[in-house]
C-alpha cells in the first residue's frame, strides 16, 4: 500500500524536488547580485585605473629629483632627522583636501623604501593596509643598490 | 485520492506567488539601493578642473609654465567657466569664476571645495608649491 502511495507520488515527488533547485538556486543569484550592487554602492572596489594620480605623481618625481641628494644622504648614513622634516610636510600636502559640511583630507601618503636598503624607514601618516588607492614607483639607485621608493594613498576621511 | 493531489498544487501555487515576491523585491530593492540617492560628481569635477589646470601649468618635464596670468589663464588653459565653478591659483594670483561660491567652503553641501598642492620646478630648478583650490556649486 506505501509503495503504491510512493509510486504515485512520483511526479510530486520530482516536481517538488525541481522546486527546491530551483529555489537555491534563486537565493544564491539574488545574493550574490545584492553583494554586488551594495559594494558598487558604497565604492568600495576599486578599479585599476584609478590607479593612477597625475597630480601627484607629478609632484613626487619633482620632489625626489630635488633631493635626491637628503635622500642619498639619509639613507647611506642611517640618519633620518632631516629627511623626515622634509618628508612629512610634503606627503601631507600631496593629500587632497575636499570641503562639503567640512574640511578633510581625502586620504593621506606614505613613504616605503623596499630593497636592500641600509636602514630600514618609513613614513606612515594613514594606512589601512587594505584601501590603498594610488601607487606611485620608482627604482632610486645609491651605490649599486637598487632602492624602490615606494608612494602610497589610503583611502579614509582624516580631519584637519 | 484526488483531493490530497490538489492540496499539493494549492501549496505549489502559493509557493510560486512566494518566490515571485522575494524575486520582486530583491530586484526592487537592489535597484533602490544603486539609484536610490542621487549622483554628486561635483568632487569629481573639481578634480578633473585641478588635473587640467596643473596640465595647463607644467610643461611636459614637469618644469612651470611661468606664461601664465589672470588675464590669459582662461584662454591659455581652453577653459571657459559658468556661474558653478569657482579657481583659485596660488601663487599666480588667479582668481576666476563665480567669487561667492569660495564664502559656502566647509559651510554646507551647497558647494564642494577641493585644495590641492602641486610641486613643479622653475626655470633655475627650484621647488614652486602650486596651491589650487577648486569650487564647484550646484547646477541653477
Amino acid at each position: 500500500m506505501l509503495n503504491t502511495t510512493i509510486q504515485n507520488r512520483k511526479g510530486q515527488i520530482a516536481q517538488t524536488m525541481n522546486w527546491v533547485v530551483a529555489t537555491i538556486i534563486i537565493v544564491i543569484v539574488l545574493t550574490i547580485s545584492f553583494f554586488v550592487v551594495t559594494k558598487g554602492e558604497t565604492g568600495q572596489w576599486i578599479l585599476p585605473d584609478k590607479q593612477k594620480d597625475f597630480v601627484a605623481t607629478k609632484s613626487i618625481v619633482n620632489f625626489v629629483d630635488i633631493n635626491s641628494n637628503l635622500i642619498e644622504d639619509s639613507i647611506v648614513s642611517g640618519n633620518y632627522s632631516d629627511f623626515d622634516k622634509k618628508f612629512n610636510p610634503f606627503l601631507w600636502n600631496l593629500s587632497v583636501v575636499a570641503c562639503d559640511n567640512i574640511c578633510r583630507y581625502r586620504g593621506a601618503w606614505n613613504l616605503r623604501f623596499e630593497g636592500k636598503v641600509f636602514a630600514e624607514h618609513d613614513i606612515i601618516l594613514y594606512s589601512l593596509g587594505d584601501k590603498d588607492l594610488y601607487y606611485v614607483d620608482f627604482i632610486f639607485p645609491i651605490k649599486d643598490k637598487q632602492i624602490k621608493l615606494k608612494f602610497w594613498e589610503a583611502s579614509g576621511w582624516i580631519n584637519l | 485520492m484526488n483531493n490530497w493531489n490538489k492540496r499539493g498544487e494549492k501549496y505549489l501555487s502559493v509557493y510560486w506567488f512566494a518566490i515571485l515576491v522575494i524575486v520582486a523585491v530583491g530586484i526592487s530593492a537592489m535597484v533602490i539601493i544603486f539609484y536610490g540617492k542621487p549622483y554628486d560628481v561635483r568632487e569629481i569635477e573639481a578634480g578633473i578642473l585641478i588635473n587640467k589646470i596643473v596640465d595647463c601649468l607644467s610643461n611636459a618635464d614637469g618644469t612651470l609654465n611661468a606664461e601664465i596670468n589672470n588675464e590669459n589663464f582662461l584662454n591659455k588653459c581652453h577653459l571657459v567657466l559658468g556661474d558653478e565653478y569657482y579657481l583659485e591659483i596660488d601663487p599666480f594670483g588667479i582668481k576666476q569664476g563665480n567669487f561667492n561660491l569660495k564664502d559656502y567652503c566647509g559651510k554646507g553641501e551647497s558647494v564642494v571645495c577641493v585644495k590641492r598642492n602641486v610641486y613643479l620646478l622653475d626655470e633655475e630648478n627650484r621647488e614652486v608649491i602650486i596651491k589650487i583650490l577648486s569650487v564647484v556649486g550646484k547646477d541653477a
